[in-house]
């Protein structure tokens, strides 16, 4: 048998939204507080205690759903999953199940074969569970309600993806553009970003895939892409083998960097959903549905595609700098104070990009304003600095602020293109050196290089490198 | 509709309740008998049904939410388990191990 | 034996309260002193799971002398969470559990003025017609120690009854407050779902649960009912109308001009002779001060147990799944895994009408039954509330019923055979239904037994289901005897 098979990929996408309350009662979601301390009877699932919907939340979810082009349901429904637990306060998650605040969106990537469009199934809100701690203590487990009744949305793909890397590519690109809207943080250290898989294999143009499995415990992305691989391996050589493949879960192990299977127990899986009768139907005005639409911001393949167009920009370079809103902000900025935006993506790219990792800074906070830095590039291009003495003026406005024009002043740092006090520094290089400049007269003219080097040195990198390689050439070939 | 030892155990199961063989008879019987009752439901002319099964009709949608309620009683009192700020519970399997019994 | 003895009603105790006449804690004493007394009686009452202790009294002290109860003894059904005393729902599973913080309407009453004096019997978790499934025995009604209170606010309505409290809270999901009130000889008011805050109520079936009130005047129960209604940030199905204007201000109109329906449904040759009587008297009465009175029908009354006996349960299972060993409640100790825990918890914790009606709602939404029972149920209960739009929508006010089938039973009469005690709920189920206010009031006596009659009304049409109980009560003096 050599059918050849290939992957049919779906992702779930858990996501905490940003707000700084509970999604059903006004606890904070601060993370990382002492072990229940950010608890009331709403959280806690005391006997009495009711939800009540954080508008907050559903905005934000609607944000998001907008962003994915999905269809939004002007009445959606609340509905309880039942489940026990120990960090399930009330033995049901409130979550969304026949009616959902979303339908039937898209999403676009870079596929291997080239732009793909990934269907979006659903959107819902749902509460999150507290953590259960098993490490804790010596043989208990310990409950930490504190995330309990954190708000979350949960986004469902259809099985559009056909490879590892581009499930990668998704999840890379729903993260962008969760951070973008400002809707999450998407930290999967933090547990803000969540993401399951499914896989299944079909023939090469068949129709109809296989029973598919599910993968949890994606914990990063590289685990998500690795476990895919594992699955899809082991998947091909069942087939190969002509066993049939078992719709099951598996974990993925980091520490043995393996997948194996979660039993999962028959009964376990009927949740009983019904319409929560503690919350009235979620209804969303048409007007605050678009008003929500004006609101949203560019969003990045957008603003990555018009970065291209606008500024010229490569692809490569459009990508980089519309990795996060506040990059993207912060390069925007300096084009308008820069002499021109390949110039000012470059300095970004590099230079700014390489501080902020030095110095742990984001964008938002980067202590050099982007008209100074704009400023500064200006020196560059007009060449009244060297490019190498723009550098230093980088590092000290970063170390001391400042203005470019008043350092380069203040500690003369101006290029000299002054001939006389070149013709001085060249002179003194050219008696230093009497062998090379026979060589170079004998047509090692690469050379060159070598007696700008010095001549810079000399004049403490002031002198224009470009004068004065004309000038030595001049003199050298005369 | 008949119900079996077998579907009351399994309903028993799945709102974690242990019954005894005696119960299990017993409630299977009674269940019975208050299906019987409820099933004439069945006669119910549903075909002018609105749609709607929600009667209740809200009027506030989004009002400022309140404070979150203070505890007057503290956790430790009331917790059947309590360790340093945590409830605990008998040790379970971490997520992934053979027998973690989460909604899957 | 009769437990009447006369005690003065709400405005009088409160009003000398605010006099200075008497000592703010002189009432909450004097109830507290007769339950004392009662638990003291060879067959007692049993009305009360828990009671202010002598220090606790103390402590009140000279109280505020101000507010609508300002002094006033009230009694709270054991589901509502309340700071100070706890909190069992009638069950195991939570027994000597403390509420960390308190209902809404708890507090509503505290800053009114009322005193909290001690917490009420009721069939476990609110699932019961008698109170005989409370996990701490059974409550007697006070006009026959061999009868059951009805329930399941039983504690509260035998309270009320005995004179022990002017007015008591329950809870109604299909009846719990106005079977009780009509069992015991006493008034009962649900409201209009959404009039007054569930937020502090153990919920049973939360879509048909209501706070009520019980007193032994309409006056006194719609008192109680004004200070407690209103919208409440903490309970999302209160509505922003849903507070009360003082109806008790003295409305002359009465029950003239008012169309009263009575449903050809609700008065078949099956129901009992001498309780059709008295509806017959009362409804004559009710002509008599200027109402008309005008047959109606709700050809959907016959579905109305069968839906409810799968909508109650299903949100009972749900909501009883937080009773598990790990936050609060029964604690048992040295299991060894967690699905022991929780089994063991709700095994030991749980009474037998709990179990069995956890088991029927897990039943009816379980996968392959789901659509079945609960998504028909649903629809029928669209139905049923339909019925009731149809015949208020024809220049109807108010439709009239017996409260309950039978008067009071026998203890221990009914408790083998389930479908017969759901059948006690016949009358009142589809006031919670179809979320519409209902009133239970005296209207005479059979055997020495108070016998209820029921009012129902549109939405939000409490006001005139009180003007019409009022001018009905006096019409038929106290307890419907004359």
């Amino acid at each position: 048998m050599t059918t050849d098979w290939e992957p049919v990929i779906g992702l779930e996408v858990h996501v905490q939204l940003r707000t700084p309350q509970k999604l059903f009662c006004s606890d904070s979601t601060e993370f990382g507080a002492e072990p229940n301390t950010h608890v009331c009877p709403v959280c806690l699932g005391l006997p009495g205690a009711l939800p009540v919907v954080n508008p907050d939340a559903v905005h934000l979810a609607l944000r998001a759903a907008l962003a994915l082009g999905c269809r939004i349901h002007r009445t959606s429904i609340f509905a309880r999953k039942n489940y026990f637990y120990p960090d399930l306060p009330k033995g049901y998650q409130i979550s969304q199940y026949d009616r959902p605040l979303a339908t039937g969106g898209r999403f676009e990537l870079q596929g291997s074969g080239g732009p793909l469009r990934v269907r979006v199934s659903r959107i819902h809100i749902e509460e999150d569970a507290g953590k259960s701690l098993h490490d804790r203590f010596d043989g208990c487990t310990a409950v930490d309600l504190n995330r309990a009744g954190v708000p979350l949305v949960e986004i469902v793909f259809e099985p559009d993806l056909g490879h590892p890397r581009e499930a990668r590519e998704c999840l890379g690109g729903v993260k962008r553009l969760l951070e973008y809207l400002e809707v999450s943080d998407c930290n999967m250290e933090e547990g803000s970003l969540r993401v399951d898989a499914n896989v299944s294999l079909r023939s090469c143009g068949g129709a109809l895939p296989g029973c598919k499995t599910e993968l949890k415990n994606l914990n990063s992305f590289s685990a998500l892409e690795r476990a895919l691989h594992l699955e899809i391996k082991r998947q091909r050589e069942l087939l190969a083998r002509g066993a049939a493949i078992v719709s099951q879960t598996l974990t993925w192990d980091a520490a043995r960097a393996e997948v194996r299977p979660i039993r999962t127990k028959e009964e376990s899986q009927d949740y009983r959903y019904f319409p929560e009768p503690d919350l009235p139907p979620l209804e969303l005005a048409p007007e605050a549905i678009s008003a929500a639409r004006r609101a949203l911001p560019e969003l990045p393949a957008e603003r990555e595609a018009r970065f291209g167009q606008e500024y010229g920009l490569p692809h490569h370079d459009a990508g980089v700098l519309t990795a996060s809103r506040a990059l993207a902000d912060y390069y925007e900025s300096v084009v308008l104070h820069a002499p021109d935006p390949k110039t000012a993506a470059n300095w970004v790219m590099e230079t700014v990009l390489q501080a902020m990792n030095e110095r742990l800074l984001d964008p938002a906070s980067f202590p050099i304003a982007p008209d100074a830095l704009g400023e500064l590039l200006q020196l560059v291009v007009e060449g009244r600095i060297s490019r190498v003495m723009g550098k230093e003026v980088f590092w000290k406005m970063l170390d001391a602020g400042g203005r470019p024009g008043d350092i380069v002043h203040a500690q003369g740092l101006e290029q000299i293109r002054d001939q006389g006090r070149l013709h001085e520094w060249i002179a003194a290089v050219l008696d230093e050196h009497p062998d090379e400049v026979g060589r170079y007269r004998r047509g090692e003219v690469r050379l060159l290089g070598h007696f700008v080097g010095e001549v810079m040195r000399r004049s403490a990198g002031r002198a224009d490198p470009r004068a004065v390689s004309d000038l030595l050439r001049a003199r050298l070939e005369s | 509709m008949s119900v079996s030892r077998e579907d009351v155990l399994r309903v028993a199961a799945l709102a974690r309740l242990r019954l005894t063989d005696r119960e299990a008879v017993e409630l299977r019987d009674e269940l019975a008998a208050i299906l019987e009752h409820v099933e004439r439901l069945e006669q119910a002319d549903l075909a002018d049904d609105s749609g709607s099964s929600r009667v209740i009709e809200w009027t506030v949608a989004w009002a400022p939410r309140p404070e979150p309620d203070i505890l007057r009683v503290p956790l430790s009192e009331v917790a059947p388990g309590w360790r340093d700020g945590l409830f605990v519970v008998p040790r379970l399997p971490a997520l992934g191990d053979p027998d973690d019994g989460r909604g899957l | 034996m009769t437990w009447r003895p006369r005690l003065p009603g709400i405005a009088e105790m409160s009003q000398e309260v605010r006099d200075g006449a008497v000592s703010p804690s002189l009432f909450a004493r004097r109830s507290v002193e007769a339950i004392r007394q009662d638990d003291r009686g060879e067959l007692s009452l049993h009305a009360f799971l828990s009671v202010l202790d002598d220090r606790e009294l103390d402590a009140l002290g000279d109280g505020p002398r101000v507010g609508r109860l300002a002094g006033v003894p009230i009694a709270i059904k054991d589901n509502l969470a309340t700071l100070g005393l706890p909190t069992t729902c009638g069950s195991r599973i939570l027994e000597g559990y403390r509420s960390g913080y308190e209902a809404t309407v708890v507090r509503r009453l505290r800053e009114a003025g009322a005193i909290i004096i001690g917490k009420t019997n009721m069939d476990e978790f609110g699932m019961g017609s008698s109170t005989e499934h409370s996990a701490f025995g059974p409550t007697r009604n006070p006009r026959d120690l061999n009868r059951v209170p009805g329930g399941s606010s039983g504690g509260s309505a035998a309270a009320v009854a005995a004179g022990l409290v002017p007015a008591a809270l329950g809870s109604d999901t299909g009846g719990s407050v106005r079977q009780p009130a009509s069992l015991c000889g006493v008034v009962g008011i649900k409201p209009t779902y959404g009039r007054v805050s569930r937020y502090g109520l153990v919920a049973f079936a939360s879509s048909l649960d209501q706070v009520g009130t019980l007193a032994r005047t309409v006056e006194d129960a719609a008192v109680l009912l004004e200070v407690i209604s209103g919208w409440d940030p903490r309970d999302s199905t209160t509505a922003e109308h849903g507070a009360m204007d003082a109806v008790t201000a003295g409305d002359v109109r009465g029950a003239s001009g008012l169309v009263v329906g009575v449903p050809s449904e609700h008065f078949r040759d099956t129901l009992d002779a001498s309780i059709r009587d008295l509806c017959v008297r009362a409804l004559g009465r009710l002509e008599g001060l200027g109402a008309e009175v005008r047959p109606v029908s709700l050809p959907h009354a016959e579905y109305a147990i069968p839906a409810y006996y799968i909508i109650a349960p299903a949100e009972a299972s749900s909501n009883l799944a937080r009773y598990d060993g790990v936050r609060y409640g029964l604690r048992v100790v040295d299991e060894p895994s967690v699905r022991a825990l929780h089994e063991t918890t709700r095994s030991e914790g749980l009474g037998a009408e709990v179990k069995r009606r956890i088991l029927l709602g897990t039943y009816v939404l379980s996968a392959g039954y789901h659509e079945a029972y609960y998504g028909r149920a649903q629809r029928v209960r669209g139905l049923i509330r339909r019925d009731f739009d149809t015949v208020f929508g024809t220049g109807v006010d108010l439709i009239f019923t017996p409260t309950s089938p039978t008067t009071a039973f026998r203890l221990g009469e009914r408790l083998r055979d389930p479908v017969k005690m759901y059948l006690s709920d016949v009358f009142t189920v589809s006031a919670n239904l179809a979320g519409i206010p209902a009133l239970s009031l005296p209207i005479g006596e059979v055997g020495g037994l108070p016998v209820g009659g029921q009012l129902l009304g549109p939405r939000w049409s409490e006001p005139k289901l009180i003007r019409a109980a009022m001018a009905l009560e006096s019409s038929l003096g106290s307890g419907g005897a004359r």
